[in-house]
């Protein structure tokens, strides 16, 4: 039996690697024009 | 364990997935599809107030889902655990305390990730030139 709280977690795992690469992008962004 | 190892093997998965989108050929089109939207904004030659205004409209938008991160993840769940208002069926259990923990963990910490980005997006604004 999922609950609703279990759907969110799968949910926030996907958000959280693609927050991470956003953020591994910006560092290397950043590093490029400074 | 698996937590951790997945926290540890993500930039891996990465390169894979994109490797599968180069192999795919999904890239060139997304390249192709990507300039030619952004080829009426002129990059190159934008002034400096319009690309600082440019920067501050993105970081602020990289913002606004960092919050849409607390909405979804911190206050969606506490407001339907106290008021059931998404719980189909009634009588459901309250979540294992790891999974909540764990989801709450994700999307704070999600949220301050992506505040971070938007911090270093404001970096990328110019100074203007007289």
């Amino acid at each position: 039996m999922t609950t609703f709280i279990e759907v969110y977690n799968s949910t926030g795992w996907i958000v959280f690697s693609l927050s991470l690469m956003a953020l591994v992008a910006t560092a290397v962004a950043y590093k490029l024009t400074h | 364990m698996n937590t951790i190892f997945r926290i540890l093997t993500w930039p891996f998965e990465a390169i894979g997935w994109l490797t599968i989108q180069l192999f795919l050929g999904v890239w060139w089109v997304f390249k192709a599809v990507f300039e030619i939207l952004l080829r009426p904004f002129n990059w190159q030659k934008m002034p400096i107030p319009n690309w600082n205004e440019q920067m501050k409209l993105f970081a602020g938008a990289i913002d606004r889902v960092s919050t849409a991160c607390l909405t979804t993840g911190v206050l969606g769940p506490t407001i339907n655990e106290i008021f059931r208002i998404n719980s189909v069926r009634p009588g459901e259990p309250p979540p294992h305390f790891e999974i909540a923990a764990t989801n709450f963990y994700i999307w704070i910490s999600s949220g301050i990730v992506l505040h971070i980005i938007a911090r270093i997006v404001l970096s990328f604004m110019k100074e203007p030139t007289k």
